[in-house]
């Protein structure tokens, strides 16, 4: 009894440890991603470089994301829905005069089965102003 | 009881570790549940413990990078407001581009509550070439989730970022 419940609760501390670092990635990689995106367009720099954002995010998240597919999703706030398990969306979308990018889904887990049981969800947004540039 | 005569418990044990007695099953029994008794609390603690930790280090990631964002939006705003002069000046402008992003990136977390948020400086900081320093606090709101009954408290957070203004700004300021 007390030999089940210390491998449980190392597991539990093990895969809860895993996730930390696996949603800091993600915040990290979505912050170097809304940068890119709210700055200018090459030949037209008052307009955000939605579809830059991908490439620096994606790069990042590969980093810690073991078995996971990352793909990009729409640019809209409905970001990672009818995904399947072990996929991440990237979506960069416009809010008012803001940038905004999320990472949504449910990355892949070392232990397979595993997966189905723990709720440990990827869901990150964060938004920039867009940078504007005068005469 | 007297001093001389041996208790019926103390012949029952020998009797347990000798090992033939029938109480043997009933006292190995009884001892791993006293064992688990004392282990369980501890290993349910340090369970609701890692997950807490998480979750703090999870409400650390996002303020810093809700302030880290607000930095960068406050020096890459305009250094003068020339499409509405009459408007907000470029100081207050480059605040609110600051302002904007730290509260939008902040509502995104459930468990983030904003207390303040910042970028003070003089003029010569929104100059070309200028550093700026963003400060933000949040409660981290434990209390929204099933690790309130392990930590009964909401601790306060902050962070800071400094972010320096590209040399070549287009308008400088006086």
């Amino acid at each position: 009894m007390v030999v089940a419940s210390f491998v449980l609760v190392t597991f539990a501390a093990v895969s809860a440890a895993f996730h930390s670092i696996q949603r800091a990635m993600a915040e990290t990689a979505a912050a170097s991603g809304v940068q890119v995106a709210a700055s200018g367009t090459p030949g037209d720099p008052n307009t955000p470089d939605m579809a830059g954002a991908y490439a620096p995010t994606k790069k990042l998240l590969e980093s810690v994301m073991f078995g996971t597919t990352i793909e990009p999703g729409p640019s809209s706030p409905s970001c990672g829905q009818g995904i399947p398990d072990a996929t991440l969306q990237v979506c960069v979308y416009p809010d008012g005069d803001l940038v905004a990018e999320t990472i949504r889904g449910r990355p892949g887990f070392p232990v397979p089965w595993i997966d189905q049981v723990l709720p440990w969800n990827i869901d990150v947004t964060v938004e920039m102003h867009q940078v504007s540039y005068q005469p | 009881m007297t001093r001389g005569s041996p208790s019926p418990l103390a012949g029952e044990v020998a009797r347990s570790r000798a090992g033939g007695g029938v109480c043997s099953g009933r006292w190995s029994s009884g001892q791993a549940l006293v064992e688990t008794a004392v282990t369980l609390p501890i290993l349910i603690a340090l369970f609701f413990g890692f997950l807490g930790a998480g979750v703090a280090a999870q409400g650390f990631v996002d303020l810093n990078t809700a302030v880290y964002l607000a930095a960068a939006s406050n020096v890459t705003a305009p250094a003068a407001n020339l499409t509405n002069p009459s408007g907000p000046s470029g100081e207050a402008l480059a605040q609110q581009y600051a302002n904007d992003t730290f509260d939008h990136t902040l509502a995104h977390d459930s468990l983030l509550r904003k207390i303040s948020f910042g970028c003070p400086g003089t003029l010569a900081d929104y100059a070309a070439g200028g550093t700026i320093t963003c400060s933000g606090t949040a409660v981290l709101e434990f209390s929204k989730t099933p690790l309130s009954i392990a930590i009964p408290f909401d601790p306060t957070i902050s962070a800071q970022a400094r972010a320096t203004r590209s040399a070549y700004r287009s308008v400088p300021v006086p």
